[in-house]
């Protein structure tokens, strides 16, 4: 579904040169449910840019479904966004001006769908997310973990093969979080690939792979290893990249 | 406080020196032009002689055609000029303070110096003329009555002819020869320019004075035919100038009195109505008996003065004002909601919202008086080149009070464009921007 | 398309909304109400008058001497003044008139049919002019002919009074006095002391008031124009000839005569004079129209621009979930296009009402549908321009200004 290799991100400021990814190998095989983990500034809102086509690279390939990204057009881009991806962002990012049906309205308006078609997917959308009943509200006048369930409805409201998920849990309390993680493994068992940025080890564990970053690199924690300690990561970063 | 305030709208107005240019040229753009033509508009309709323009009348007498009124949409109305055979009949009852018969005539000025002789637009009057109208004296005064009727050959001149002749300076006693004869100046008119040429309405009242006064006794040995506009009914054989101006029902004079008492205007009235009866019973004024001394602001609105192009034109560049005011709202509503973070930090370290709301709008009138003065400044050449497309001749007389009427203009917008953005910011809450960051 | 959402968020953003739609809803109502005076202004100067006006030269000379007091002397004068304009290279014809077409100042008097009640008097400007005048006019001739040597009184028999001179008219009066034809029909003064005969009718030609309404009643009188103070001649130059003739003409008068002053004047100056208030009025109005279409486009480009600004995350959000280059600028156009369509419907009302207030003040023409369809559909145009620049810089913004916080 999703092949990286020896992607590089680097950010140039005035000062200095930030290398938020940098030999970046990963493979996602469709259908799964990937935990993205790792320490504040490790890279992980970035490799999800890049691999969600928000954000270019500046080494390596990248192969999305097949399709060689470095190749596409802006149009094509933003169509496999469109289609194929479904992106739930670390600060909801709703657009204040619509209200909750017209925000998860967004994406299928770029599709030139009929208007009975969009209206009964969205309905089944945020029937899926449980926030039916509040589709004339606003942003402003719904809670963190409202906005961030309307967001969820918005990235699956197009039924992609792959959903993008930046800290979904991020601004939520616990009952939320487990509420809301139950709603992305419903959506992966129905067949979507979901890759999640988390910061909670407890979540992470319910995916069926996690893998580590740390200062642009990946550490791949196959199967049901127990999560590193802080310090184990980095000797198998370093270990990682001594082997390379 | 204040002084803190003003510190700090100047620097946030500096910060942003490119947005706060095109703000004060907005405000100066529309400033000027509203400025400009409202100025224009209201000198031009102002009372020209406020202190007198009351006592000052305009004689009308009913001689026309019997069978249609002089003019057809006012049929109460008298013909606006005389005869000459009547101005002359009326002049010297003794009851007006003052009294002028006049017209504008064409004649050949002969320099002295060699140069070709070229033709002047003059006025015939009497002397009375320059006491009518306040007209202001350089150098000698006007001739007196005695010189009306002689006639002596005396000229009042302006400033223009002046220096074209005798090169400026106290011309008193020098000598033009105008046509065939030669005339002794007594008096140099300081600069003159009213609006409107407030003694001939007739006759383009929006051009300059003349440059040159002959005493109306010249009227017939000049032989100086009118320049102005001569309204007839009548068809009459009459053999040469003479004789028309002794028979001609043509109406191309002038005639203005001063009247400063109520009862100087009842005698004069009925002085002017006996000389009507009386040429009635020989055969002329053959409608009915209606004769008008019409107070000067009354003949501007019955002339129909005021020029409606000038008008429009001020009530237009109201509205590009207007326009200009909203364009500002506009850009002061940006500029200040993308500092609403800003306000909301004070508002946390303690600043009401009154001081909030009066900083930005202490920033707005800054912007304004910038745009104000800038605009005032720009009114003028507007105005004068609006004033060269429209009008012949010397420019208008400005006053300061335009410069004050556009600063006054800018305030006011700045004021008004600027409460809604200083409004919105002010009610900020504290909260909401300091959680974003 | 995607005009309710887009429609629901101007909503939310309701100052940005009613700024736009009062300044376009202004501009509408001053810009179609300049466009009214300018038009008539424009109309005004455009009316034919009848005149090869292009090629025509005016001249004025005012003696000083007294010998002009003589008839005899005046008239031969005149016949030199002529002969010498006339032999002049380029000049194609001359004549010497006792009024100048256009240019404001003239003679009037009544005509009135034959027998007819002094009501029925029509208002006329006249002419006397010399030999040669309808070829220096330019002026066409509907029926009839032109003036003949014999059409001239002598001296002596206008001495004598009571000549029945033959006249031109213009069609406009001829119509209007006779409407089954006035030609060879007798027409007079409003009292009957004088009568003249129709020889000719011209089919139009302006008369000394070319602003009035009865701009195009003109009377031609065969005479001996001219007076001790005042002699005018008219010539009419070869296509293109004017200005080299111009440069000849007073030294030529002179030549013959140096006891005057000799004024030359093109048509063209003339006229422009006539005109003045109207191509003042005209050049101010557009000139007001182009800083209002400047004041208004760069209103709504600050306005849109900083629309854009503030919504840059938005933006953003929208790219990431699939929306294409195109599809951000056809939501910004979109936007505008429904701003300015309101700020349109709006200034109609605004445009009737200042045209009210116009017509009242200042004696506008009133507006019609069809200018105001024409300006509303420029605005519309000027609005979608004015948006362009900022609504393709949206494009430019990235997807993932998404994720940035600030
Ligand atoms: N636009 C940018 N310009 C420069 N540097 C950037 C930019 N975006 C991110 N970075 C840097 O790249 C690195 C990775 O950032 P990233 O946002 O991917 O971290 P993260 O793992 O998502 O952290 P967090 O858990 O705090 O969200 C950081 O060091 C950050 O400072
Ligand atoms: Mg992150």
């Amino acid at each position: 579904m999703l092949t990286m290799q020896g992607i590089h991100k680097i950010y140039r400021t005035e000062q200095i040169e930030t290398h938020a990814l940098s030999d970046f190998d990963l493979e996602v095989e469709a259908g799964q449910f990937l935990a993205v983990m790792g320490p504040s500034g490790s890279g992980k809102s970035t490799f999800l840019n890049v691999a969600g086509l928000l954000d270019g690279f500046d080494r390596g390939s990248y192969h999305l479904d097949g399709a060689d990204v470095s190749r596409l057009s802006d149009r094509e881009m933003s169509r496999i966004r469109n289609e194929k991806i479904g992106f739930i962002f670390q600060g909801f990012n709703l657009i204040p001006d619509l209200d909750v049906f017209d925000n998860v309205d967004v994406p299928l308006r770029y599709r030139g769908m009929k208007a009975r078609a969009r209206r009964e997917a969205i309905e089944e959308a945020l029937q899926i997310v449980g926030l039916k009943s509040r589709r004339k509200h606003y942003p402003s006048q719904l809670s963190g973990g409202q906005q961030q369930r309307v967001a969820i409805a918005r990235a699956l409201v197009g039924s992609p093969q792959l959903i993008f998920a930046d800290e979904p849990t991020g601004n939520l309390d616990s009952a939320m979080a487990a509420e809301i993680l139950d709603l992305l493994e419903k959506i992966n068992a129905l067949g979507a690939t979901v890759v999640m940025v988390t910061h909670d080890a407890e979540l992470a564990r319910r995916a069926s792979r996690q893998i580590y970053l740390l200062d642009g690199r990946l550490i791949d924690m196959q199967g049901d290893a127990p999560a590193p300690l802080f310090g184990e990561s980095r000797v198998r970063a370093s270990a990682a990249g001594a082997t390379d | 406080m204040l002084l803190y305030q003003l510190r700090m709208a100047a620097l946030s107005l500096r910060r942003n020196l490119v947005l706060t240019l095109v703000v004060v040229a907005g405000v100066a753009l529309g400033v000027s032009v509203a400025t400009a033509f409202v100025t224009i508009d209201r000198l031009i309709s102002s009372d020209p002689i406020p202190h007198k323009s009351d006592r000052l009348r305009f004689v009308r007498l009913d001689s026309w055609d019997p069978a249609d009124p002089f003019d057809s949409d006012r049929p109460d109305l008298p013909p606006n000029q005389l005869t000459y055979q009547d101005a002359l009949a009326i002049h010297g009852s003794g009851i007006p303070t003052y009294e002028a018969a006049m017209y504008k005539s064409r004649l050949t000025v002969h320099p002295d110096n060699g140069e070709r002789p070229w033709r002047e637009v003059v006025r015939l009057t009497h002397g009375d003329l320059f006491d009518l109208f306040d007209v202001p004296f350089a150098f000698g005064s006007r001739w007196d009555a005695a010189a009306d009727g002689g006639p002596e050959p005396v000229v009042v001149i302006d400033t223009l002819i002046n220096e074209k002749l005798f090169g400026g300076g106290d011309s008193v006693g020098r000598e033009i020869r105008i046509e065939d004869r030669t005339f002794v100046v007594v008096g140099v008119l300081d600069e003159w320019r009213p609006p409107i040429k407030m003694y001939d309405v007739n006759n383009n009242p929006y051009e300059e004075p003349e440059s040159i006064y002959i005493p109306f006794g010249f009227a017939q040995p000049l032989e100086a035919t009118s320049n102005g506009n001569t309204n007839g009914w009548r068809f009459q054989d009459l053999d040469g100038w003479e004789e028309y101006l002794a028979a001609s029902e043509d109406t191309f004079i002038q005639y203005w009195v001063q009247l400063d008492t109520q009862e100087q205007v009842g005698r004069f009235q009925s002085y002017v109505d006996g000389y009507a009866e009386q040429q009635k019973m020989a055969g002329r004024f053959p409608r009915p008996l209606n004769n008008l001394l019409q107070p000067l602001p009354d003949l501007l609105l019955t002339e129909e003065v005021r020029p409606e192009e000038t008008r429009g034109l001020a009530i237009i560049s109201i509205l590009f004002l207007v326009v200009c005011s909203v364009n500002l709202i506009g850009v002061l509503l940006g500029k200040f909601l993308s500092r609403a973070p800003e306000a909301g930090i004070r508002r946390a370290l303690g600043a009401s919202r009154r001081t909030i709301f009066l900083q930005h709008l202490l920033e707005c009138e800054l912007v304004a008086v910038a745009g104000g003065l800038l605009g005032a400044g720009l009114a003028v050449p507007i105005l004068r080149w609006v004033e060269k497309l429209f009008a012949q001749g010397e420019p208008l007389a400005l006053d300061t009070g335009m410069l004050f009427a556009g600063i006054a203009l800018a305030l006011v917008s700045g004021l008004v464009a600027g409460l809604y953005p200083s409004w919105r910011v002010c009610r900020v809450a504290p909260a909401t921007y300091l959680k974003l960051q | 398309m995607e005009l309710g959402p887009i429609f629901r968020a101007l909503l939310r953003n309701r100052s940005r909304f009613w700024l736009i739609t009062l300044e376009i809803a202004l501009t509408l109502a001053v810009s179609v109400n300049c466009f009214v005076i300018l038009q008539r202004e424009r109309d005004r100067l455009l009316r034919p008058s009848g005149l090869d006006e292009a090629n025509q030269i005016v001249v004025a000379t005012e003696p000083w001497s007294e010998e002009f007091a003589d008839d005899a002397f005046l008239d031969l004068q005149r016949e030199e003044d002529l002969r010498r304009l006339r032999a002049l290279p380029g000049v194609r014809a001359v004549t010497a008139m006792n009024q100048i077409p256009i240019s404001r100042a003239g003679s009037g008097t009544g005509r009135k049919a034959e027998g007819a009640d002094q009501s029925e008097s029509v208002f006329v400007g006249y002419f006397y002019v010399a030999d040669d005048a309808l070829e220096t006019l330019g002026v066409e001739l509907r029926e009839g002919r032109g003036f003949e040597p014999g059409d001239f009184p002598t001296r002596e028999e206008e001495d004598a009074g009571d000549v029945v001179r033959n006249v031109l008219l213009t069609a406009d009066v001829a119509d209007r006095l006779y409407p089954e034809g006035a030609l060879g029909k007798v027409i007079q003064n409003d009292g009957g002391e004088v009568s003249n005969v129709v020889v000719g009718v011209i089919e139009q030609m302006h008369n000394s008031w070319p602003t009035s309404t009865a701009a195009d009643r003109a009377m031609l009188l065969p005479g001996r124009p001219g007076h001790r103070t005042l002699m005018r001649y008219l010539i009419r130059t070869e296509p293109g000839q004017v200005d080299p003739v111009f440069s000849r003409v007073e030294e030529e008068l002179l030549a013959a005569n140096t006891e005057r002053v000799v004024t030359v004047q093109t048509m063209t100056e003339v006229k422009n004079r006539t005109y003045r208030v109207s191509r003042a009025m005209i050049t101010v109005l557009v000139g007001v129209m182009i800083l209002l279409g400047i004041v208004t486009g760069l209103g709504i480009i600050g306005l849109t621009a900083f629309s854009v600004t503030e919504r840059t995350r938005q933006i953003g959000t929208r790219r990431a979930l699939g929306a294409g280059r195109f599809d951000i600028l056809r939501y910004f156009l979109l936007e505008n296009w429904m701003v300015t369509g309101f700020g349109l419907v709006l200034g109609l009302g605004l445009t009737f009402g200042l045209n009210y207030l116009l017509v009242q003040a200042a004696d506008a023409p009133k507006v019609g549908g069809e200018l105001v369809v024409l300006v509303m559909a420029g605005l519309w145009l000027l609005g979608q321009l004015a948006a362009l620049a900022p609504a393709l810089r949206a494009t430019r913004i990235a997807p993932v200004a998404a994720t940035r916080t600030i």
